[in-house]
This record gives C-alpha cells, structure tokens and sequence, in this order.
C-alpha cells in the first residue's frame, strides 16, 4: 500500500521559548553521566539546575537519591518519562502540589550544599498510581520565574541601599552619587581594586555578600555584591541595623518565598 | 584558661556559632579553630583571606583605629565578623548562622580578642 503523500506532521509537546533554549543548550553540551560522583555547586541557581536537568535527562523510571556533601540534606526523587513522580525525604512542612513549591522545597533542602551526589537506588521503581507528577518542562518554567523574582527583589535591595546611602558608587553601571569628598574616599577603594597592590584577593563579587567596616563613630563603609552587581557606599553609622536587616530580610525571602 | 578554651567557650556562648577562630592576618594563618563540625582547612584559609581582605579596606578608608578592628561580612548563609586588635595583626573570626545576633557576637568576641591578647 502507498502511504497517503500529505500527512500531517506530527505535533510534539509545546514548549516555551525559555524551554526550547535550554533543550536545545542541553543537546549541544556534552553531558557525562555523573552518578555517584559530586557535582559541585555554587549558588541555589546551580541546585536547582542539576536536580531540574536531571528530571529531564530520565527517560526510564529511576529513583535517585540527591545527597549534600556539606549536609545531611537528602531527595528522593520517583522519575519517570522526564516527570518527577514522588520527591520523598525532605524536610518541609509544606504540601507538595504545584512545582513552584517543589522548587521551593528543593531550595530550602539543599540551601548550603557545596555539592550534590545523584545516586540511582532503584531501576525500575514502583510507581504510585496518582494523578499528580510534575513534567520537566512545568518545574523548570518554575525555576526560571524563581530566578526572575529573586533578580527583582534583589534589584530592588540595590536601589534602597543606595537611597540610604550618604555616597555610592556603582561599579558595574559605573554610577555615583553623593559628597565629592565621601566619592573620593570610595575611589581609594576602588582604584585599589583590580590589583589591590597589597598582595591580597580582590573582593570577589560573584555571590551575594554584604561587607560592613565602620570609619568613624558617625559614618561607615559598606561594599554590596548582589546580581553581579558590585556597590560600595558611605552610610550613617545608625543605618547599620536598617541594613543588616534588610540583608537579612532578603536572604531569608530568597530561601522561604517564591 | 588556654586560647582553645577561650575559643571555645566564645563559640558555646554565641547561639548558631559555627565557627571561632584566632589567627594572623600578616601571616594569613589560622593559628587555633574551634567548630562543632569538621572545617575544612581550605574554608579556614579562606577566612583568614577574607580577614585580611577586610582589614587592608579599612586601613586604605583610613578607619579610625578604634573602629578599623571590627568588619562584618553577610552573606545568604551566614555571618562572618572580623575582629583585629588594636595595632596588631591578630584577629578573631566568628562564623554564625544567617541571622544571628551580630551585636552581642561583636560585643563577646572583642572581650575574648581582649583577653587572649593580653594573656599572650
């Protein structure tokens, strides 16, 4: 029999244009499997890219046991068909129905991991006969709207501080505001940056840090290194606790909202 | 009292304490430790990184000696205060919990900084 000449294509899953990016970035970077070896990790972006890409690497029901070297952080993840089925073994208090609060959930888990260890314990799990799992392709929409939202309150956090501020400069929008005397105390700092000239490290600005040296009994120094974006001001040495506070406020709404 | 005791009794006092440390910013070494967990010896350098990292920013924005011997650095997880005594290179180092109570970690660490150098 001759097979019909106009057939139509067959349609596959729809897929954003985040997803699609990423898939394709998946196809084009060499991946070794990595089972039983640690993965080292430098922020919750990382965390939660590993576990998520790893969702959407099994294809043949797996359980797979995500550990922390640093901690006794634990996942037990059911996947099946690039869904994760059953996530077991974290401790939160949370019930677990939409993928924003498994990413949630993950993020909490694993919040200081240094590196994770994926582990297949079980090749062909029982699968629970539930109407819930959570497609790949649902859990990383959740990761990248989490890294939207966490990109935003932490611009927003730049922009208070520096509104606080007696003088700043920001270094990456190459920026500044303030006393001329106050920005030429900054600059001392900054010229010194790149070579520092006293045999030490330059501050490093690739995790989310906030220093604080007090000048004088009235005034202090702080340098802000958030969303790769480098700060550094004079502020009110009564402004202290405001921003110890504000920091803290943030980091604690980076590891409990979403 | 022994500096280890000293460190140690620091870090039983300061609630989420995970870490107290006495070293040298000059020599850039850790000289005494005490932490609940095992540290890495490589964590530790980079404290002792950290310390002199700060002390060189206060020294270069001409901080007035009696406030250039305390920085504070906060990150997402923790905190992490640098205490220098007065003209000397020696520091303590205090690595607590995210959001643990800095003012009275400042205020105990600088009368241990006190004692330890002045029993030396």
């Amino acid at each position: 029999m001759i097979a019909p000449r106009h057939q139509k294509p067959t349609k596959g899953p729809v897929l954003s244009d985040a997803a699609e990016r990423e898939m394709l970035h998946q196809l084009a970077t060499k991946r070794v499997p990595t089972y039983g070896v640690w993965r080292s990790v430098a922020s919750e972006a990382e965390v939660l890219s590993e576990i998520v890409t790893e969702i959407g690497e099994t294809l043949l029901a797996r359980r797979i046991r995500v550990t922390a070297r640093n901690s006794a952080a634990v996942a037990d993840m059911t996947v099946s068909n690039r869904h994760l089925v059953t996530l077991e073994g974290i401790r939160t208090s949370e019930t677990l129905e939409t993928a924003e609060a498994v990413v949630q959930a993950l993020a909490q888990e694993f919040v200081s991991a240094e590196a994770l260890k994926f582990e297949i314990i079980a090749r062909a799990p029982k699968l629970t006969h539930t109407a819930r799992s959570w497609p790949h392709v649902v859990l990383h929409e959740a990761f990248q709207a989490r890294g939207a939202a966490q990109d935003c309150a932490r611009t927003s956090l730049i922009r208070e501080f520096e509104d606080m501020a007696l003088s700043w400069i920001n270094l990456t929008a190459h920026e500044e505001n303030g006393d001329a005397n106050q920005l030429a105390l900054l600059k001392k700092i900054t010229v010194a940056l790149p070579s520092q000239g006293h045999g030490t490290t330059p501050l490093q600005c690739n995790q989310p840090r906030l220093t604080l040296i007090p000048i004088d009994e009235t005034m202090l120094f702080a340098e802000m290194c958030l969303n790769h974006t480098r700060v550094q001001l004079t502020a009110n040495i009564h402004d202290r606790a405001r921003l110890v506070t504000r920091w803290q406020a943030l980091s604690a709404g980076s590891q409990t909202e979403t | 009292m022994t500096l280890e005791d000293r460190l140690h009794t620091l870090r039983s006092a300061l609630p989420n304490c995970q870490v107290v440390a006495f070293g040298d910013a000059q020599a850039r070494l850790i000289l005494k430790a005490s932490h609940a967990s095992l540290v890495p010896r490589e964590v530790l350098d980079s404290l002792c990184a950290e310390a002199a990292e700060c002390f060189a920013t206060a020294d270069r924005i001409g901080a007035t000696p009696a406030q250039a011997s305390e920085a504070v650095v906060l990150t997402d997880e923790e905190s992490r205060i640098y205490l220098r005594a007065q003209n000397r290179a020696d520091f303590l180092c205090i690595v607590s919990q995210r959001q643990s109570n800095l003012d009275l970690a400042v205020t105990q660490g600088t009368h241990t900084l006190q004692r330890i150098s002045g029993a030396e």
